[in-house]
């Protein structure tokens, strides 16, 4: 079935229930930009629906628009066959609609417990009832098979625990139809399955699910029905077929492939492929350890290569990148860059020495998001000419005409010049980001998930900039958690547990099952 | 020498430890809800001066506590309005109301008294006795000098603990001051929540500022808290904003003062200057020592904005 076909037959509405949520004609405008264009969208009740697009597409401004957190210029909400109007969230919450947000709303010093019920805590004598709240809460985590322990801190779980109390939160306050946008992003991959299974639960009791995220694989994996945006406007939407789902098969791939184009409107780019002509040493760690969880570890990354780091989240990567950076104090070892000890430079002069660095956070460590996009754009050579004369006068024209090269040369989307960043759409901070550190013609590159958060177009073309890097003789450092990124760029990888280097191959001569076990420490 | 060493110093290092105890636990509650409360001293001074003037007046030191109290809670809710309503800098408002607390309290003093400087003597808060208790080794002979303010003060500790740990108020109170958006949306009247923390704040801060001039001097002198509030703010910021640890502070700071003052009486060969600045000194190696951090609550300072 084409999307076309699939489009005609869900407008005939054959024989159906009622969805459970009806959009028709939602349209939102930002001073010229068109977020959403007359949007149709119908969630089928106990479905998952799957909302696919490029950066910028307006997925999330399409479902802040159904959670009631900004309002439509035009169009309508349709609940159970009533028409509704939400002035907030907390309408839209007592129709039973909740969202967990790119950003979590979790008070980190309260207990999962406290987090639940407060608004709403249950009272014994006149003070808070911390056992029943605690009982209860642990109640519905089991009921639907969450991992969860009601009495454990927030701010002490991990992101994909926080994510299922997230979850809790809007079920606990009678949600029954559940938005999570790009709720993978910020995963491990064993967390992802573990979402998944919650996801596959909440479904199989009747929730409906909306699901963002970038991932062709996640979207065919999970989703029973799927809706394409483009510049905010639908263009394509089909239900998908158990065969289709099959890892591996013919079919499998024709509907990875047909969501791909209908997203970018062309197909993809070829993976780059691999050159061995890697040159001197550029970095060199010998020794490193931070007296804490880090090292003593060795590593060494020459120009032309691309050394690809793996491992599960939490096993060194983050320390090991600021130890390179400059953000964390080094305690034994030397860090060489071109053959000269940096461990106890400051992070600006090792960026004056030819370091880049894409950020793993890029909220916490490359963009401030209040300021204007030229700002964000020279953070880092702002102290350096053509963006200084005399060491102190910056040159707004120079810093100006660098910001539009690399908003035309990365294709990041921008309301306008003088936006700050937080008014991009989070993929496009990313490639404004990934597009500020590879101009800078770096000796050194450390990318650090730098393809958290692009759609699969925009993940092509930051592999492509990676590999145009290392061609052009600089070092490339990848740390991902995603492996199947790691493999298919690096020459060489490196598996880290428990803050040092478990294994080490060439990408050829490796596979996902030795570096897995290298990953977990089982046999291998 | 052996005299600044004794039972006396752990009774009147008590005694000086009180207003610090009601100050800073004012200051809890106030910060805890995410508003910075550096007005401690001003409302102190308040306190102190409503508390003696309505002594005078009306001859009882209850009425006089209860003026505080009333004033505390005026000036609270001026402070709530600056900083939670109007969304003024909550150090700038906070320093307004410090500063004008200190000219206006010694220009009342002539205008009430007709003398600068010092009201006359009021009557003081008697000492409550309990039967027995002066037959209780070590604790009795602190137990039998207690004011109806050492109790309130030492229970104090418990009952904010059970407030902000153990109620519904006091879990709202905390998320206005660790995650307001969160709070907000699931329908916690941060802006109202936010008042009525910085309204007892004031209340209780008066409270400290009466023990200074009812129960302890039984007069009322410009400035004579002397930085008390501040004190009372760096034990809240030592105690790491929990309500046990900050009673540990306030003893800490209470018994250095005590200290300099044995120290004085005893002769000790330092500069007068020096003693008097020790509590001060001890606070000042505390904070810098001592804090860990990351323990202040997260949106402390953050206005919030209602839409
Ligand atoms: N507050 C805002 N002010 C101005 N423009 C905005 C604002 N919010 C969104 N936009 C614009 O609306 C468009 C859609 O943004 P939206 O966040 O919905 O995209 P998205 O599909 O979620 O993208 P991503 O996959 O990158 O998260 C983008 O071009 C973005 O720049
Ligand atoms: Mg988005």
């Amino acid at each position: 079935m084409t999307l076309d076909a699939v489009s005609a037959d869900l407008a005939a509405g054959a024989g159906a229930p009622a969805p459970a949520v009806r959009l028709r004609g939602i349209s939102k405008s930002y001073r010229g930009v068109r977020a959403n264009d007359a949007i149709d969208l119908d969630l089928r009740a106990g479905s998952v629906h799957g909302l696919l697009g490029e950066n910028g597409a307006g997925k999330s401004t399409l479902v802040k628009i159904l959670f009631g957190l900004i309002q439509p210029d035009a169009g309508t909400i349709e609940v159970a066959g009533t028409l509704r109007r939400w002035r907030s969230p907390r309408d839209a919450l007592a129709a039973g609609i909740g969202m967990v947000q790119q950003h979590f709303s979790l008070i980190a010093d309260f207990s999962v417990a406290e987090n639940l019920v407060l608004g709403a805590e249950p009272r014994r004598h006149g003070l808070l009832d911390r056992r029943r709240a605690e009982r209860e809460v642990q109640a519905l985590a089991d009921r639907y098979g969450f991992r969860l322990d009601a009495s454990r801190r927030v701010g002490e779980l991990a992101v994909g625990a926080r994510q299922r109390v997230e979850i809790l939160k809007a079920l606990h306050r009678g949600a029954s139809t559940l938005i999570l946008d790009e709720p993978t992003a910020a995963l491990a991959p064993q967390e992802v399955d573990e979402l998944f299974g919650v996801v596959a639960e909440l479904r199989a009791q009747g929730c409906t699910i909306v699901l963002i995220t970038h991932k062709l694989a996640e979207i065919v994996a999970m989703c029973d029905d799927v809706t394409v945006l483009r510049d905010g406007a639908v263009v394509g939407e089909r239900t998908i077929a158990a065969h289709e789902r099959e890892p591996g098969s013919a079919a499998r791939d024709a509907l990875e492939a047909e969501l791909a184009i209908a997203m970018v409107g062309r197909s993809l780019p070829d993976p780059p492929s691999r050159q061995h002509s890697a040159g001197v040493t550029v970095l060199e760690l010998r020794g490193v350890a931070d007296g804490h969880g880090l090292g003593p570890l060795d590593l060494v990354v020459r120009s032309g290569e691309i050394v690809g780091v793996a491992g599960v989240e939490g096993n060194g990567q983050t320390e090991l990148i600021e130890a390179i950076v400059g953000v964390r104090r080094v305690r034994a070892g030397r860090i060489e860059l071109d053959g000269t000890d940096v461990s106890r430079w400051s992070v600006r002069r090792r960026l004056a020495a030819g370091l880049a660095h894409i950020a793993e956070d890029r909220h916490a460590g490359a963009v401030a998001l209040d300021m204007p996009l030229v700002d964000n754009c020279v953070l880092g050579s702002h102290d350096r000419p053509p963006f200084t004369r005399q060491r102190v006068r910056l040159v707004r024209r120079e810093m100006t005409r660098f910001t539009r090269e690399v908003i035309a040369h990365h294709q990041v989307r921008v309301p306008s010049l003088d936006a700050t960043v937080g008014q991009l759409s989070g993929g496009n901070q990313q490639k404004l980001v990934v597009g500020r550190e590879v101009s800078r013609a770096p000796r050194l590159l450390v990318a650090a998930q730098p393809t958290r958060g692009l759609d699969v177009g925009a993940t092509a073309f930051v592999h492509g900039e990676l590999a145009a890097l290392r061609a052009a003789g600089c070092a490339v450092l990848l740390v991902s958690l995603d492996l199947t990124e790691v493999m298919a760029l690096s020459d060489r990888i490196v598996v880290m547990r428990d803050g040092a280097i478990a294994g080490e191959a060439r990408a050829e001569d490796t596979d996902v099952i030795q570096l897995g076990s290298w990953m977990t420490g089982a046999g291998g | 020498m052996a005299d600044v060493f004794s039972i006396n110093l752990v009774v009147s290092g008590i005694y000086l430890s009180m207003p610090l105890i009601l100050a800073a636990f004012g200051g809890l509650l106030s910060e805890r809800s995410g508003v910075i409360n550096m007005a401690l001293e001003g409302e102190m001074l308040f306190g102190a001066f409503s508390a003696v003037a309505f002594t005078w007046w009306l001859g009882s030191p209850w009425l006089g506590l209860l003026a505080a109290l009333m004033t505390g809670a005026l000036i609270g809710a001026i402070h709530a309005w600056l900083s939670v309503t109007l969304r003024a800098n909550q150090i700038v408002a906070a320093t307004a109301i410090n500063l004008i607390a200190s000219g206006l309290t010694a220009a009342l003093i002539e205008t009430v008294w007709g003398k600068p400087g010092v009201s006359p003597s009021v009557r003081k808060f008697g000492i409550v006795h309990i039967p027995l208790a002066g037959h209780l080794p070590f604790l009795g002979r602190i137990v039998e000098r207690l004011t109806v303010l050492d109790w309130a003060g030492l229970l104090l500790a418990p009952i904010v603990w059970i407030v902000l740990f153990r109620t519904s108020f006091g879990l709202r109170l905390r998320s206005c001051g660790e995650g307001p958006e969160a709070a907000a949306s699931v329908g916690v009247a941060v802006i109202s929540v936010r008042y009525r923390a910085v309204i007892l704040s004031g209340m209780l801060a008066a409270a400290g500022g009466a023990y200074l001039s009812l129960a302890q001097v039984g007069v009322f002198q410009r400035n004579i808290t002397g930085g008390r509030g501040y004190l009372a703010l760096a034990a809240m910021i030592f105690g790491k904003w929990r309500p046990v640890p900050v009673l540990g502070a306030c003893l800490l700071f209470g018994l250095a003062d005590a200290f300099q003052f044995r120290a004085q009486v005893a002769g000790v060969n330092l500069p007068h200057d020096l003693l008097l600045a020790l509590p001060y000194l001890v606070a000042l190696v505390a904070l810098a020592t001592f804090v860990g951090r990351a323990s202040a609550p997260a949106a402390i300072g953050k206005h919030f904005i209602k839409d």
